[in-house]
């Protein structure tokens, strides 16, 4: 009885360490796929807002700068967040994505917590030292973001880039 | 009962004996239990890998032909291939269909003819004609659609390409074929969304590394057979490999609340065709593996139920946006097919052809 009782023991320890691996590979897929979601998303907002400011510069060069900063507010044609299907927001934060757009020439790197390569003249004046360029920027850094509540917990991942108004 | 001696005469008892029967079947129930539970256990492991598993793999793999389709694009510039006819086609005519122009329809594929008219009707084409004014080895009433009469000088577009309307605002029906929800709102679109026509910068030089400059103008086309061909054009295209049915498998694949819907099941292909040479063989890829669905007879329609159209690609031409689409059937557990939505944009950024 002893003998069964202990090669039953070992199998139990056995299969509990298999089953706890087998969740443990199934939460990793699914948070893979939390941010191979999340990436399409915020892939396909940046890829919208290098269109937009394309678009922007065809139509009205001259206010390209303004039109984009707009566009990017909210209420804006695009908006400052947006929604990500499948993905919950973390907490207090009401959307998963947000669009950040940088019109402060001194903000550094180091301020907004990414490498971008600021500070940096955004308007072509040769300086950097302007705090906003939002009436006649040339180029404007936007970060793209996704904040969500995933398996794992509290997860982020931001997507800089720049669009360029010439 | 045994006497148990000892070497100074002393004698000691002690009491050994079998097992009671009801010892034995607790013994055996407390093992029946353990065995159940430890084959529970397995078994459950089992279906959550290949659950997991199966659903995990079919996205991994749409995510890669994204990627793939993305890199294709990076530097393309698209087409919205439209014509005219250039005679009246009868509705027994099955040779040709004469146009103005077949430049940017890819070497076989889909017509859509009186779109929005009661004589609408889809055409498939073998081939392109010579001096690309014809579509030869025509197919009549495709995509449950009826043959019809269709007068010189209407319209005739490569029915897979789906691209906005100009009228976004409350359009009669027979100007759209669906309504797609874009990041920023709803837009009536035409076409059934399954295919894309477009060319990218090549060097026929073959020099290295590439110059794809002729003076200060790009020079566009494909490459064939690893040249640059200034004749050659793409386009990425569904292609049906197989059909599902709901009512088969007894699933409610697009979430439309009934299982008596079809689907085609595919693979997006990439074909490069040689204008100039009308007739000869494409050059075909496969992007990825063949679990692409679409709902037979409503190409480009709802697949996750939300109430709006799903294309596989919508072009907007006027801000160079392509929207991609991909449902992928994956299987789980029990065999049970499963559809997920895996989608991407891409800008291009080189001016649109026409």
């Amino acid at each position: 009885m002893m003998e069964v009782a202990l090669a039953m023991t070992v199998l139990m320890v056995a299969l509990l360490a298999m089953s706890s691996s087998t969740l443990r590979t199934h939460n990793l897929r699914r948070q893979n796929r939390e941010r191979a979601v999340a990436q399409n998303a915020i892939r396909m907002m940046s890829e919208q807002v290098h269109s937009f400011a394309d678009q922007v510069l065809r139509t009205s060069p001259e206010s390209w700068s303004q039109d984009v900063v707009a566009a990017l507010t909210p209420g804006g044609a695009i908006g400052d967040t947006f929604a990500i299907p499948s993905l919950d927001p973390a907490w207090e934060q009401e959307t998963v994505g947000t669009i950040e757009v940088v019109v402060d020439e001194t903000a550094s790197d180091e301020d907004l917590g990414l490498e971008i390569g600021m500070p940096r003249d955004l308007d072509g004046d040769g300086t950097a030292d302007d705090e906003d360029v939002t009436a006649n920027a040339r180029i404007l850094p936007i970060i793209v973001r996704a904040r969500w509540t995933g398996i794992s917990g509290d997860v982020r991942i931001a997507h800089p880039f720049y669009v360029i108004g010439y | 009962m045994e006497t148990i001696r000892t070497g100074c005469g002393l004698a000691g008892t002690s009491r050994r004996r079998g097992f009671t029967l009801t010892e034995v079947v607790i013994a055996s129930a407390i093992l029946v239990v353990v065995m159940l539970s430890i084959f529970g256990l397995v078994q459950r492991d089992s279906q959550l890998a290949q659950s997991t598993l199966g659903i995990s793999v079919a996205e991994m793999k749409a995510q890669q032909m994204l990627r793939t389709i993305e890199g294709e694009l990076a530097d393309a510039r698209g087409a919205n291939p439209i014509a005219a006819l250039a005679a009246d086609l009868a509705p027994d005519e099955a040779g040709a269909i004469e146009v103005d122009s077949t430049l940017g329809f890819p070497d076989q594929g889909l017509l859509l003819l009186g779109r929005g008219s009661a004589s609408e009707e889809r055409v498939s084409y073998s081939s392109l004609g010579a001096g690309l004014i014809s579509f030869v080895g025509l197919t009549r009433g495709q995509q449950c659609t009826d043959t019809g009469a269709h007068p010189r000088g209407s319209e005739l577009i490569w029915a897979a390409l789906a691209e906005p309307i100009e009228l976004q605002d409350d359009p009669p029906p027979m100007l759209w074929d669906g309504v797609a929800m874009e990041p920023m709102g709803p837009l009536f679109f035409r076409g059934d969304g399954t295919g894309f026509s477009y060319r990218s910068p090549v060097d026929p030089t073959g020099s290295t590394p590439p110059n794809y400059l002729n003076g200060d103008d790009l020079m566009w086309g494909a490459e064939i057979g690893g040249v640059g061909t200034l004749d050659g054009w793409a386009a990425l295209v569904f292609e049906r490999s197989l059909s599902v049915s709901e009512a088969a498998c007894g699933e409610d694949l697009n979430n439309d609340g009934d299982e008596l819907d079809l689907f085609d099941v595919g693979q997006i292909r990439r074909r490069i065709w040689n204008t100039a040479e009308p007739g000869a063989d494409p050059f075909l890829l496969g992007l990825g593996p063949r679990n692409i669905i679409q709902e037979q007879c409503n190409w480009g329609g709802d697949l996750d139920g939300d109430g709006f159209d799903d294309p596989i690609f919508l072009w907007d031409k006027q801000a160079r946006r392509l929207h991609v689409r991909l449902f992928v059937i994956g299987r789980t557990v029990a065999n049970i097919p499963i559809v997920r939505r895996v989608e991407s944009m891409i800008f291009l950024r080189n001016v649109a052809l026409n």
